[in-house]
């Protein structure tokens, strides 16, 4: 690891550079109808650099978009002949905007679909994505720090720091060390002045977190408390919409069908799925491990917290607080997980 | 092997089903050349009323004994039925006044000048005949309904997904109708396929494809009240198509607890 320095003004320079090396995509406020100003953020693919907001907290869906589209022909068949369902090669696709919790679900991504069995369109995805982190301030929903997910030392290419009039610049990777050599815009080795500051914003920053999950047992106490009235509590409250399970950097299921568009054609699809929905777990012969809403929400949250945890030894929250600000009938993980353990 | 024989019909509705077949212009052709078309009041001026059908489209509800009879008629000849729009699956927008007694609508509309109406309370096609493929929407999207041709034409069975809208509401993004909004939207009761369109247009969803399998109606209700919308505006926009029967028995019981209560809201 390599650390650097930018003046502030030089930043948009690189970034604009960045476009001749693929598609550029960054947090984009999304359009309200009265003023235009909605504070919500989306993940979108920009032209002009000054439509990024990489202090954006959270887009409403995390960048999984870029590597699981919602919605993925995988094979298709058209008067007999088989081909591919993307559009090929996949265009390179630089990430701007990925804070620590970001870059720690993309490792969880890469765990899952890229270990033991490798997903090919999950690969391929992958290969094509450069990620850029941004250095953030948690709001009143983050909890990242809880789960010790709040800092990154690798799994990125760049990560830039926001400092006074400039910004500290960490080198992870090879790719990331191409690109500031290709785009010599400016950037220094770094000083201790920055440094200093650097790690002084490391502390602001661990100061400011307000929300904390204890969830230093939380497999264990989850183990005790399958039965806790708790679980039908939430079963009466939730939707099961599974705008949680959109929006999680790593809800990552999926379901497959064939559709037939047109005569003479048919598509394998994949698209996002959620152990929310009623027929996730839905069998031949008619039975559903998961028939009841109490069932279905609490196996959201022991999948995050207990199954994730044993199998992987580390939760698959990484505390980016977007079900909290998604949940329509205010379901809050870090009030759930109080509960259960009886503090609240 | 002859093309399958096909018809399409409408029971009382306003042809809006039918009227998105007609909609289907680039493949209409096409569908024209793989099936023949035999009994469709709405695109044909010769009808052949007798002929068994492969497949048969139905919209609408029954609304009249005419209708009823005629649902059963198209039943006995058709090997494959396919209930066309959320009239035909759950009722719709004619199911919404059942509690208004016949006898009154005819004296009120017609003013006893119509002996000739042989008017009954208004049910989904689906209460009567049994239906091998339900495909609701008002009306209904055009790209399911070609999927479903394609399919029931090579012997499968399409898959249509028991997810709300709001599965499809998130992926596109769009700010929700009940956080951002505090509107009553039915996006989480009501069935996906329409690519959440109303909500992708900025309005919230008016569950016009139906209930998805066993919603939490309470829990939206609730989710609707903490954000300050009445009951009375509540009920208004969900027992258009989310729950029609449920919201007239919770507004009875809200009714009994106002009345229990001494007072009115």
């Amino acid at each position: 690891m390599q650390t650097l320095r930018l003046e502030v003004q030089r930043l948009p320079v690189f970034l604009s550079a960045l476009r001749d090396e693929g598609d550029l995509f960054a947090p984009v406020e999304r359009l309200a109808p009265k003023d235009g100003r909605s504070g919500v953020y989306s993940l979108e693919r920009i032209f002009d650099v000054a439509q990024a907001h990489p202090e954006a907290l959270r887009t409403i869906l995390p960048f999984k978009k870029l590597l699981l589209p919602p919605r993925t022909v995988l094979t298709r068949a058209r008067d007999g002949a088989w081909e591919d369902g993307d559009e090929l090669p996949i265009r390179p696709m630089i990430f701007y905007g990925a804070h620590a919790c970001d870059v720690h679900s993309l490792k969880i991504l890469d765990l899952l679909f890229l270990s033991d069995f490798a997903d090919p369109y999950y690969q391929r995805r992958r290969e094509q994505l450069t990620v850029i982190g941004y250095g953030c301030i948690p709001d009143d929903k983050c909890f990242c720090q809880s789960l010790g997910t709040a800092n990154v030392d690798d799994g990125f290419d760049l990560f830039f720091t926001p400092l006074e009039g400039r910004f500290m610049v960490t080198v992870a990777s090879a790719r990331g060390d191409d690109l500031v050599r290709r785009y010599p815009v400016g950037f220094e080795p770094s000083t201790r002045d920055d440094t200093r500051e650097y790690l002084d914003r490391l502390k602001r920053r661990t100061e400011a977190f307000t929300l904390a999950l204890d969830a230093h047992d939380l497999p264990y106490v989850l183990e005790l408390k399958k039965d806790d009235p708790v679980w039908e509590e939430l079963g009466r409250k939730c939707l099961c919409c599974g705008s949680c399970s959109m929006v999680c950097p790593t809800c990552t299921c999926f379901n497959m069908w064939d559709e037939m568009p047109e005569e003479n054609c048919s598509e394998r699809l994949r698209c996002w799925d959620a152990c929310l929905y009623r027929d996730y777990a839905l069998v031949a012969g008619g039975h559903n491990f998961r028939a009841r809403r109490a069932d279905r929400v609490r196996n959201r949250y022991y999948h995050k917290q207990e199954a994730f945890v044993r199998e992987f030894g580390m939760p698959s929250c990484v505390g980016c607080g977007r079900c909290i600000e998604n949940c329509p009938t205010g379901i809050h993980v870090v009030e759930v997980f109080q509960h259960v353990r009886g503090d609240a | 092997m002859s093309a399958p024989k096909v018809g399409i019909f409408g029971l009382t509705g306003c042809a809006g089903d039918q009227l998105q077949i007609l909609n289907c212009e680039d493949e209409l052709l096409r569908i024209a050349e793989r099936v023949e078309i035999v009994d469709w009041v709405m695109a044909r001026s010769q009808n052949d009323s007798n002929t068994p059908l492969d497949v048969a489209f139905v919209e609408g509800v029954v609304a009249t004994e005419r209708d009823l009879a005629y649902l059963k008629s198209i039943r006995a000849r058709s090997r494959t039925l396919v209930a066309l729009g959320t009239c035909a699956v759950w009722g719709g927008l004619p199911a919404m006044r059942n509690e208004l007694p016949r006898e009154v609508l005819r004296r009120e509309v017609y003013a006893g000048g119509a002996e000739f109406l042989d008017t009954r309370e208004a049910r989904p096609a689906t209460d009567f005949v049994p239906f091998e493929f339900r495909l609701p929407g008002c009306p209904i999207e055009r790209h399911e309904f070609l999927r479903l041709l394609n399919a029931i034409l090579c012997g499968g069975k399409p898959e249509f997904l028991n997810v709300p809208v709001c599965w499809e509401c998130k992926t596109r993004e769009n700010l929700c109708r009940v956080v951002h909004y505090k509107e009553v939207c039915c996006g989480a009761m009501t069935r996906a396929g329409c690519g959440a369109r109303c909500p992708s247009h900025g309005v919230p969803c008016a569950g016009c494809r139906g209930p998805v399998e066993e919603p939490n109606y309470d829990a939206n209700i609730t989710m609707f009240q903490d954000r300050g919308i009445s009951w009375v505006e509540i009920a208004r926009k969900m027992e258009a198509f989310s729950a029609p029967v449920w919201m007239k028995l919770g507004l009875e019981r809200e009714h009994a607890r106002e009345r229990a209560r001494g007072g009115r809201s």
